[in-house]
């Protein structure tokens, strides 16, 4: 469980999280809210990215967190295949995650060829492939068609181990994906 | 289509040498003495001649040998530097000035200097060093600082191995700075090299070919050494560029 207790974060002037408090169960969490409130900039503070300005984080210390950050941060140089053995050199549960994702053709294309879609799937797959205790979901479906967006959302309710917490803006994911629902 | 755009450029470019040619050899027509200049007919005669002699090959062969080898040196040495400063800010503040102040002295400085401090044999990879070392370093400390940070903080998160890293990320930011360091370098390894060997007066090499020229004016022998210098200079260019840009694209 992680527990958040009266964080604090500003950027300069801008007072992004002010006295936030929250618990993260086991299993999926869904953290929902307007756009700009400050969901990716808390779960930054989950992944240790960011540090609060005030405030305590009970429950990460030494855990193995894996992140789809809001940006797809891919190495857009190499191939799909290679971006999620970046983190995980286990090459055959690299090709079946990709290939659930439904990008087995596409594993040896290079990322900077694929659509905003397809970057998106290999992006969850290199999160999934990498072993972990806390695994955060920054917006994983966007971009995504709504036909193979059921599909990627059930991958992720069979592969997310630990803890897991998902922003969303869409209400739908979040009830497909169950668990708890925080606002923010 | 790449092939024929080659030739479309040698072709465009063989006028402007013919118009370059036609221009030396009327000064030299004008001025009439073999001691100040030289027809290119003679200066290529004479470098044919030297091309078939012993003594050319193994000049060449000694000098590319010693500048590659200060040129390799400084290649591997202002990596390794620029990687180490950009990371430990200790060796930042001590070896930035340092180079700045490597890049301001002058080549001459820096031969008189190696030939009191070294066997004169060795000049040559000394200078082509200290001329390289600057470009390299700070050629390699930009395309470090112009690494993605946000892929840095991605590797981090996933407790991705250093070796990773510098494979995955850096090498593949870096190359480009390098290669262009590198082959800017080249070209400034091969001159200040051969300058160095002519001021050291270097045996059996193209400096010391220079310098004997020089003093027995055989303006000939000096032509035709200088066009072996600049025919060498560009293939070098040539043959690193392809190199690098074979080693980026993959």
């Amino acid at each position: 469980m992680i527990k958040m207790k009266n964080i604090y974060k500003s950027f300069g002037e801008l007072q992004v999280l002010r006295d936030i408090s929250m618990d993260f169960n086991e299993g999926i969490t869904c953290l929902m809210g307007q756009s700009g409130v400050g969901k990716t900039t808390l779960v930054n503070i989950v992944a240790g990215i960011l540090s609060p300005d005030s405030g305590e984080i009970i429950g990460t210390e030494g855990k193995k967190i894996s992140v789809v950050f809001q940006e797809d941060r891919l190495l857009e140089w190499e191939t799909a295949l290679t971006n999620v053995l970046f983190v995980n050199n286990n090459r055959e549960r690299a090709v079946e995650l990709l290939m659930q994702a439904g990008l087995s053709e596409n594993l040896h294309k290079k990322t900077a060829e694929l659509s905003g879609g397809m970057k998106r799937r290999v992006c969850l797959c290199r999160a999934l492939i990498a072993e972990h205790d806390i695994l955060i979901l920054d917006e994983p479906f966007k971009g995504l068609d709504s036909e193979i967006k059921i599909s990627i959302m059930q991958m992720v309710k069979n592969h997310a181990k630990g803890i897991t917490i998902c922003i969303t803006h869409d209400q739908s994911e979040s009830e497909f994906l169950g668990g708890e629902i925080k606002n923010i | 289509m790449r092939l024929k755009q080659r030739a479309v450029n040698i072709l465009k470019i063989i006028p402007v040498i013919l118009f370059w040619l036609l221009i030396w050899e009327g000064v030299s027509f004008l001025i009439q003495s073999n001691i100040i200049i030289v027809s290119p007919r003679v200066t290529f005669a004479r470098l044919f001649e030297l091309a078939v002699t012993a003594n050319f090959w193994q000049s060449i062969g000694t000098s590319l040998g010693r500048i590659l080898r200060g040129f390799s040196y400084a290649l591997c040495a202002g990596v390794v530097l620029a990687a180490f400063s950009s990371k430990i800010k200790i060796i930042e503040r001590l070896f930035v000035p340092a180079i700045n102040v490597i890049n301001a002295v002058p080549i001459a400085s820096f031969t008189i200097l190696a030939l009191m401090a070294f066997n004169s044999s060795n000049l040559s990879i000394f200078v082509a060093f200290v001329t390289v070392l600057p470009i390299v370093f700070f050629n390699t400390m930009k395309g470090i600082e112009s690494t993605d940070p946000q892929l840095l903080e991605m590797a981090n998160v996933f407790q991705v191995p250093v070796h990773k890293k510098i494979f995955y990320i850096y090498l593949k930011t870096l190359s480009p700075f390098v290669a262009s360091a590198a082959t800017t370098g080249i070209g400034f390894a091969w001159k200040s090299g051969i300058a160095a060997e002519l001021i050291g007066l270097v045996s059996g090499t193209i400096g010391f070919n220079l310098q004997i020229a020089r003093t027995s004016l055989n303006t000939a022998n000096l032509f035709a050494w200088t066009i072996a210098i600049v025919l060498l200079s560009y293939i070098m260019e040539h043959i690193f560029r392809f190199i690098f840009n074979r080693v980026i694209k993959q």
